[in-house]
């Protein structure tokens, strides 16, 4: 691996596989998918590689959810036969049901906004989000503290609902 | 200046106002209350949205190991599955050479080697691999390895060198099993042995341990129960476990499968499932 590229895999690796898992929710998928994009960036070296691998990751992304949509009856038939596992702790459930909120609630932002919000939560700059969504560079901070702000609502209200569901 | 906005104090605390715009920023902010406790509620939603995210990051690799051993096992890229088939083919053909000067009047192979599989001591296992005295055979070793303690075996060394293996010859493989055998692509063929109505295949993974395929032909077998009822038997899993039967040591997993016209068991010091995953593999 080149050197910048090497700099680049190792300032970046963790941050990508972490964008990478909020748009597919499965954790090895999302590192099989940054070292794809790892391996596409060292075929084309491209010029700003650290944006590239965010835009080439995010297009992953895309073309998996379609993918995912397509197995789905597969899976669902396949899930029958999942070994049975230990029930879990109140501890496991009530962080899974909160990492299931956010999800949610993250899930309920408008794609741009949450594009935004998860590419400065991986640690690119305004300029390179602009760059890569094509915002002007004083439109990224008032998308951010739209969708900060939503995503807290959505996640707030979702908690409230099953509160009152729960009685 | 007249109050500011919303992006503005977001760039503000993300660290991302321009210079020009920062002077005139702080210096509204000096003189504005209400510019002050909105700047407040802005950081309390910027660390509350943080704090959110923060827990739908991805769990660490350990902890997803620890969970699901068989992803140690990354699928192989195709060229490793390719030289890894090349290099069992290779094995069989150099072990074939000694050999062909009995083959035309051989009907019965003699059996080279222990059938490993078959032949499983039932007693009680002295424990754990790491336990395991040095002069042990590798062998031993896997049959001592525990479901419990392949979880404390991240640490422990790798298996050593083979032994010198005893491996049957291709055309006695074939012969067997009239036709080639089936592998876990990417795992390399650490030796091929003989067992009473077919073969062993031990097949090291990149996690170290061995895995046992044994091999035989789907006919020479008594179809179980499971497999009468099912209208396609072929490719489908049919005895999920039959441990009394095949004599495994306690808590070892022993998975079947049919691949083709053949019937594969899988063994090794893995839990069912990920041994499950594996079987599901093998082609």
């Amino acid at each position: 691996m080149p050197d910048d590229l090497a700099e680049v895999y190792r300032t970046t690796y963790r941050a990508l596989v972490r964008f990478l898992y909020r748009k597919v929710w499965d954790a090895d998928r999302a590192e099989d998918l940054a070292q794809e994009a790892f391996t596409r960036a060292l075929e084309r070296r491209p010029e700003n590689p650290r944006g590239w691998l965010f835009v080439v990751a995010a297009n992953m992304a895309r073309d998996e959810a379609r993918r995912a949509a397509r197995e789905r009856r597969h899976l669902t038939l396949l899930s029958g036969e999942q070994p049975a596992a230990a029930p879990p702790s109140d501890e496991t459930l009530h962080a899974e049901l909160q990492r299931s909120r956010v999800r949610a609630a993250l899930e309920q932002l408008t794609p741009r906004d949450r594009e935004v919000l998860l590419l400065w939560d991986s640690g690119l700059s305004y300029d390179e989000i602009a760059e890569q969504t094509g915002l002007a560079r004083g439109a990224v901070s008032t998308t951010l503290a739209r969708a900060r702000r939503r995503l807290v609502e959505a996640y707030e209200a979702g908690s409230e609902r099953s509160h009152v569901a729960r009685g | 200046m007249s109050h500011v906005d919303e992006g503005t104090l977001h760039a503000y605390l993300d660290g991302e106002l321009p210079g020009a715009e920062m002077s005139r920023f702080t210096a509204h902010l000096a003189e504005c209350v209400d510019c002050r406790a909105r700047l407040e509620e802005e950081r309390a939603l910027v660390q509350r949205a943080r704090d959110l995210l923060a827990l739908v990051a991805p769990p660490s690799s350990r902890a997803r190991k620890r969970a699901h051993p068989w992803r140690r096992l990354r699928l192989p890229l195709a060229w490793a599955a390719t030289v890894a088939l090349a290099f069992a083919i290779g094995r069989y053909e150099e072990s074939a050479r000694p050999g062909r000067e009995v083959k035309s009047d051989r009907v019965e192979l003699p059996i080279v080697a222990p059938p490993v599989v078959a032949t499983r001591p039932a007693a009680p296992h002295p424990g754990p691999r790491a336990s395991i005295p040095s002069s042990g055979t590798a062998a031993q070793r896997e049959v001592a390895a525990t479901p419990t303690a392949v979880m404390a075996q991240e640490a422990v060394a790798p298996p050593p060198p083979p032994p010198p293996a005893p491996a049957v010859d291709l055309d006695s493989v074939r012969h067997f099993l009239a036709q080639a055998p089936v592998l876990l692509p990417g795992a390399p063929v650490r030796r091929v042995t003989r067992a009473p109505d077919g073969i062993v295949v031990e097949q090291q993974l990149e996690s170290g341990e061995i895995i046992r395929l044994y091999e035989r032909q789907a006919l020479a077998v008594q179809p179980p129960a499971a497999a009468k009822a099912a209208p396609q038997p072929s490719a489908r899993r049919t005895a999920a476990l039959d441990n009394a039967a095949a004599g495994a040591p306690p808590g070892g997993e022993r998975l079947a499968r049919y691949v083709g016209s053949l019937r594969v068991e899988i063994t090794g010091p893995l839990p069912a499932d990920s041994l499950s995953k594996l079987l599901d593999l093998v082609k």
